[in-house]
């Protein structure tokens, strides 16, 4: 059995091959979609969580079945569904987090049958009674994958998966912290390579999967070279190495990420004192930083951006970069709207910035070589 | 859809846009329009920017002039001056597929704060300055993130609110039930002490009860117009007329004028259906608009099928929402409130589960057309793609796709945008609607 950063590898290459192992076992499998439901119920449940994905493939299918003037990434997600490359998914949990997620649940429920469907409100604002709505949909949830998986969620094992997952989280923070160093220890298209691996195993394998990773990467000597530019990344959704690897080989190392399948999935812990399902939906509610939630600000307006924005440049501050490329997917209405506020917000604090707006597509990360050589020749 | 904007379609700005106003109603409504943005310069009252979100009736009660930025957007599109905004958005860094209503109304607040003075070409006057904005996560995503981004522009405070529906096939649980009203209620009562505190003054309960309950009646004759107007045969009301007379439901409920303007419009086509008073002379073809917002920029495309025999006799767009009698013991206005648009957005989501058609519920948008094509005798559906509102859009497909394994009732796209007429080829649309309506007549032909 390969180890480390391979084992990372060979998962990102055939990421269903540890869940469709473990249906054969007996077990069943509950697909979820953005970063937003929560794997520890899922797990609690005795359930495998299992991240939905797209590919940078072209849309064959989903044409017949979504609009193409629409979020790129949910069109492939479709379009994987309808190819039935995820018939090994036995239930799917559907998130109310934006618009192109939200509007397409009843198509995927209706052309991608699973036995098992949930629909998870999550509310956009960020108030107590939103946070009190939030842990109630928890519960709904949680009363329903009961049902589904034949089990009893007590808070002890509930619990008990949230100390899990706080794991796991606390072991991609340990790995995103090596890569503070000049050069990096792991780059960031291993980092994508591993991330989409730990999404897609349970997060007791995920979690020994980390260990050996960060095992062999706090000693390895063919790790990345330095290079003139140390890039941070931000945007939604990177689940393929493509655009990274791009932006590597041009001439940088990517060292820090604000994106769905990156930092913003695991940067904050659930508290584990008191109710867990309260708990849970102040993670996901208050700490995941998606432009999806509103954040409330009474303040000035720069009061409102550093509410909004601070992280981004603590990160950037923290991870030493000089310079962050937007990557926003087109379609993607909240973060389209927040993308020139970031620019602008990053600028001020002296960090220059490419903004692009992407289909999602391999021609069209192809076609952005020289706008990134531009860039890294400007700011180096 | 094509990828290319339309290079000239700024420049070549025909004489007239809007479409001919078959009804007493419709040719109402634009004096109305201006009446809104007067009277935020005159009326000497605090200005509230605001999405259109189902609440209108707190404005009213507060003696605030709530200006509708989205319509302002449409009203720019109608008068072809909607461009110059977009492109000043644009120029700052907003993507050209983000909602266009929200291009042309940040571009506006952009260019007034690059001119020091509001920019002449703004139609009737323009906005006024707000003293506060309101957004909302109903419908769509772009209505709470886009007032979030006007203080590049001007410093206002901002609030935005939920409110949440369940999916139809939960709704009518009472654990779901109280879970959405108590959720959505926290929500007004959040929005009611925001405005509280911006105008320094308290909401007087008695009064909004009254504008409320006027508003409930407002909204009863507003559906029941729109309904009796999509069964008649032959079509008094069509659908450009239909996207007119939605304008006093959404920008002015709990108002006298909106319930006068909703009676005025039932009698109307009350009088026209017993009457059978069409609207086109021969009426070869009952066309549906089944989805999208109307190309704003180019209304007058609805008289060019008209003049080949073919009325859209409704449009599932707007779509009224009926207000269940609220039970009387229901007293707080705002707890009236906030039943009255659970139970309508869940009756009509329940409508479309029976079906086995959406369980998502819609507030408004995407009423689906196949609640509508036989009891309007409908003989064929045009959606419009739009490029710039996934809230309107996502979903036609579908639609279509249930349509056609259900009915052999045809289905025609056209793509554009509400707003950024740029997006819109005329001859493009005009080969096809004609394409169309040659289907229909091939198939009255064969008897189908
Ligand atoms: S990329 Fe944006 S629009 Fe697409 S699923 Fe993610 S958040 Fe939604
Ligand atoms: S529904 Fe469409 S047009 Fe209306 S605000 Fe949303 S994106 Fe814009």
């Amino acid at each position: 059995m390969a180890k480390g950063l391979d084992w990372a590898k060979r998962l990102y290459e055939n990421r269903s091959q540890r869940a469709k192992e473990l249906r054969e076992e007996g077990k069943k499998v509950i697909g979820y979609i953005c970063a937003f439901p929560p794997r520890e119920l899922i797990t609690a449940a005795g359930l495998v969580p299992y991240r939905i994905t797209g590919t940078l493939e072209p849309i064959a299918e989903a044409d017949a079945y979504l609009e193409t003037l629409m979020c790129p990434y949910v069109r492939s997600c479709l379009d994987l569904g309808i190819k039935k490359q995820y018939d090994f998914v036995d239930g799917m949990i559907w998130p109310h987090t934006c618009d192109n997620i939200q509007k397409t649940f009843d198509i995927w429920k209706h052309y991608v049958p699973h036995s098992y469907f949930h629909y998870l409100d999550v509310p956009h604002m960020p108030d107590p009674s939103s946070f009190e709505f939030f842990a109630k949909e928890l519960d709904v949830l949680k009363g329903s994958l009961e049902e589904f998986g034949g089990v009893k969620i007590t808070e002890e094992c509930l619990k008990e998966a949230i100390g899990v997952h706080n794991e796991n989280r606390a072991l991609l923070r340990q790995l995103t912290g090596l890569r503070k160093q000049a050069p990096p220890l792991i780059s960031a298209t291993e980092m994508t390579q591993v991330m989409m691996a730990a999404m897609s195993i349970p997060v007791y394998e995920s979690n020994e999967m980390l260990k050996n990773i960060i095992e062999e990467v706090s000693t390895r000597k063919d790790g990345p070279q330095n290079k003139a530019t140390r890039l941070l990344i931000y945007g939604c959704e990177i689940d393929d190495i493509a655009f990274i690897n791009l932006v590597e080989e041009c001439g940088a190392n990517v060292v820090i990420d604000d994106l769905c399948m990156g930092t913003r999935d695991y940067w904050k812990d659930v508290v584990m004192e008191g109710d867990p399902l309260k708990n849970l939906a102040h993670r996901i509610l208050g700490e995941i930083m998606c432009p999806r939630t509103f954040r409330r600000s009474r303040g000035t307006r720069q009061q409102d951006l550093d509410n909004r924005f601070s992280y981004i440049r603590d990160f950037a501050k923290e991870f030493n970069v000089n310079g962050a490329i937007l990557y926003i997917i087109r379609y993607c209405d909240t973060f389209e709207f927040d993308a020139p506020e970031v620019r602008d917000y990053l600028e001020e604090a002296g960090i220059r910035v490419l903004h692009l707006e992407d289909d999602y597509s391999l021609t069209s990360i192809q076609g952005y070589k020289t706008r990134i050589q531009a860039f890294l020749e400007m700011i180096e | 859809m094509s990828e290319q904007k339309n290079p000239e379609a700024t420049q070549e700005v025909p004489k007239r846009t809007s479409a001919k106003k078959w009804t007493e109603s419709a040719r109402k409504v634009r004096g109305l329009v201006r009446d809104m943005y007067v009277r935020a310069f005159t009326e000497g009252k605090p200005v509230a920017w605001v999405m259109f979100t189902l609440v209108n009736e707190l404005f009213v009660a507060m003696d605030v002039v709530p200006v509708y930025p989205e319509n302002f957007a449409g009203l720019c599109a109608t008068k072809r001056v909607g461009n110059p905004f977009i492109d000043r958005a644009e120029a700052d860094g907003f993507s050209n597929v983000s909602c266009s209503y929200a291009r042309i109304g940040l571009g506006y607040a952009a260019l007034w704060k690059d001119m020091g003075e509001i920019p002449s070409f703004a139609p009737d006057g323009g906005m006024a300055k707000p003293i506060m904005m309101v957004g909302s996560s109903l419908v769509c995503d772009t209505r709470y993130k886009w007032f979030q981004t006007y203080s590049r522009y001007m410093d206002v405070p901002y609030y935005a609110f939920d409110m949440l529906g369940p999916p139809a096939s939960t709704a009518y649980r009472p654990d779901v039930r109280e879970q959405y009203i108590k959720y959505n209620l926290a929500q007004l009562q959040g929005l009611v002490s925001f405005m509280e505190e911006r105008l320094g003054k308290k909401m007087d309960w008695d009064k909004l009860d009254e504008i409320v309950r006027r508003g409930e009646k407002t909204y009863v004759l507003w559906y029941d117009a729109y309904m009796l107007a999509g069964g008649a045969v032959p079509c008094p009301f069509p659908a450009e007329d239909s996207f007119n007379c939605f304008f006093p439901a959404f920008f002015m409920m709990g108002e006298v004028e909106a319930l006068d303007f909703y009676q005025g419009l039932y009698d109307e086509i009350k009088y026209k259906v017993d009457n059978k008073m069409g609207s086109i002379p021969e009426e070869k073809y009952r066309l549906l608009w089944g989805g999208g917002l109307p190309p704003w920029h180019t209304m007058q495309i609805f008289n060019y099928v008209e003049e080949q025999g073919a009325v859209f006799v409704f449009q599932s767009t707007y779509l009224p929402l009926r207000f269940a009698d609220v039970p009387d013991r229901i007293t707080d206005p705002l707890e009236r409130m906030v039943h009255s648009r659970y139970e309508a957005a869940i009756s009509r989501a329940e409508l479309d589960r029976k079906l086995g058609l959406f369980d998502l519920c819609n507030f408004v948008g995407l009423g689906n057309p196949l609640l509508f094509v036989d009891e309007f005798k409908v003989d064929g559906v045009v959606m419009h793609w739009l490029r710039s509102c996934r809230g309107t859009t996502i979903g036609q497909v579908y639609q279509k796709n249930l349509l056609e394994e259900r009915t052999s009732i045809p289905t025609l796209f056209l793509e554009s945008d509400m707003c950024d007429v740029r997006d819109y080829f005329e001859a493009d649309w005009k080969v096809k609607l004609s394409a169309f309506l040659e289907t229909l007549e091939a198939r009255k032909r064969a008897g189908s």
